[in-house]
């Protein structure tokens, strides 16, 4: 009798795992602070990162043909802010018949900075909470959420505390390379084609394997190689671009340009995109 | 003074999108096709000639597709422009679907408009549809008068839907009042089209 009951214990205690293994996500995400420590009247740095199990793989800002970017809700107690969530550089990956998705396999980690007002009461640690949902995708696509949090306590900041970052943000664009400046954007309505100019110094011409990621706007498609120019005084990059006619409002986002450069290095770029399109 | 221009030694790695390759282009008569719906009845696009008629790739495993239906928006746009005489219909080319798996999608969410059974993907293929949902807007002489997204923003998430303009709504308030469509084509977003090999 006793025999039996521990039997059937150890059956639901199987069975109540087996449901949870079920309701259980395919991507775990994690909140992590750059520093363990962290003072009123100061900034820092956070992740978020995905474990993406193999096979699947998530999403940048412009998810390529099909899925969707991750999407993160903060809840930060009061005095504390936060800036844009900010993507690191997405790579192809071949989806389904000929189509190509923007976006990470294995892991991605989405960086942000966290401002603590100088009148942050510091009797309280600092409990930074987000809600994040995003979309996965293997030949099936599922749309998965989860509950994040970290909690900083008050004290001077621990500089490199978390060894991870550097790796992190080695994954990042450079984001202040490209001025909007050096961008010129053309288009030409109603021919629906325009061009994303982008000026970069004379080094330029021993970059290779230039390959640019369009803009999260669902009327523009690069459908054309990028090609270079020589240009007085640096190296023009042209990546021509579709435009869907009826588009009259504003666009302000960014490209993503990645190459090779001279020492086989990987650069990755981010390039403002930013065009007023005429009334027809 | 050099400003010729000096290398082509670029790759040619651009994912040239199949958005605008395949299929009928916008102002192209919209292929005939005849399929079969969930409760075994043979449906053609001809059976509705004069009639403005949506077709919305459909599956119900795509968590975009979901997003539509759990929140109702699809069954209330459907039903919204049925009672202008706007045909609606939903075609599944996922390889693993049937009739039958049709029918039990359609029950779940209340769908009572056609959900044609493409599992073999060859209507998917003729219109190139790419994505679920990928919707086609086709006007009362039987041309493709859009072909795109469901709506502006790319996101499985019932949020969205409230800020989110709905470019096939769009485009059939504009045929409906006898005007060209503006936004007759744009990228559509979702899971890809599960077709078989």
């Amino acid at each position: 009798m006793g025999g039996m009951l521990r039997v059937s214990t150890v059956a639901l205690v199987l069975l109540s795992l087996v449901s949870l293994a079920r309701a259980e996500n395919r991507v775990k995400a994690t909140l992590i602070s750059s520093t363990p420590t962290a003072l009123p009247g100061s900034t820092f740095d956070v992740a978020i990162h995905f474990t993406i199990p193999p096979g699947w793989h998530m999403y940048w800002i412009n998810p390529g043909d099909t899925g969707a970017p991750p999407k993160v809700k903060w809840n930060l107690p009061e005095g504390v802010t936060v800036g844009a969530v900010r993507f690191p550089a997405p790579r192809r990956i071949p989806v389904g018949n000929n189509m190509v998705a923007f976006g990470y396999e294995n892991e991605c980690t989405l960086l942000s900075t966290i401002t603590v007002d100088k009148d942050f009461d510091a009797e309280r640690p600092i409990e930074l909470a987000a809600n994040v949902q995003w979309v996965v995708c293997a030949d099936e696509c599922v749309m998965e959420k989860q509950d994040v949090s970290a909690e900083v306590k008050i004290g001077p900041p621990v500089q490199a505390a978390n060894d991870q970052f550097a790796a992190w943000r080695s994954q990042q664009p450079q984001r202040e390379r490209v001025s909007p400046a050096d961008v010129y954007i053309c288009v030409g309505h109603p021919a629906g084609r325009g061009e994303l100019s982008v000026t970069m110094p004379h080094e330029f011409e021993s970059a290779t394997e230039i390959e640019f990621f369009p803009p999260p706007l669902d009327f523009v498609t690069f459908d054309r190689a990028p090609n270079l120019h020589a240009i007085v005084g640096g190296m023009m990059v042209v990546q021509p671009f579709r435009v869907e006619p009826g588009q009259h409002s504003p666009a302000d986002t960014v490209a993503m340009m990645t190459y090779l450069d001279g020492k086989k290095q990987r650069q990755m770029i981010e390039v403002p995109f930013k065009v007023k399109f005429d009334k027809p | 003074m050099r400003t010729a221009k000096i290398s082509a030694v670029l790759l040619s790695l651009v994912a040239v999108s199949s958005l605008w390759a395949k299929g009928p282009k916008v102002g192209e008569t919209a292929p005939d096709f005849s399929l079969t719906d969930q409760n075994g009845k043979t449906v053609k696009l001809s059976d509705y000639a004069g009639k403005i008629v949506v077709l919305e790739w459909f599956n119900d495993g795509c968590p975009f597709v979901q997003k539509q239906y759990n929140s109702g928006a699809m069954n209330k746009l459907a039903a919204k422009y049925a009672g202008q005489g706007v045909v609606w219909l939903a075609i599944n080319s996922t390889h693993t679907a049937d009739v039958a798996h049709n029918a039990s999608a359609a029950k779940k969410w209340s769908i009572d408009r056609p959900v044609l059974d493409d599992h073999d993907g060859s209507v998917g293929r003729l219109y190139g549809a790419t994505n679920t949902p990928n919707m086609f807007v086709i006007d009362a002489s039987g041309k493709l008068a859009y072909r795109g997204a469901i709506d502006s923003i790319a996101s499985a998430d019932e949020s969205d839907l409230a800020s989110a303009k709905n470019y096939v709504a769009a485009a059939i308030d504009e045929l409906l009042a006898g005007k060209p469509v503006t936004m007759s084509e744009t990228k559509p977003y979702g899971c890809t089209v599960k077709y078989g090999a």
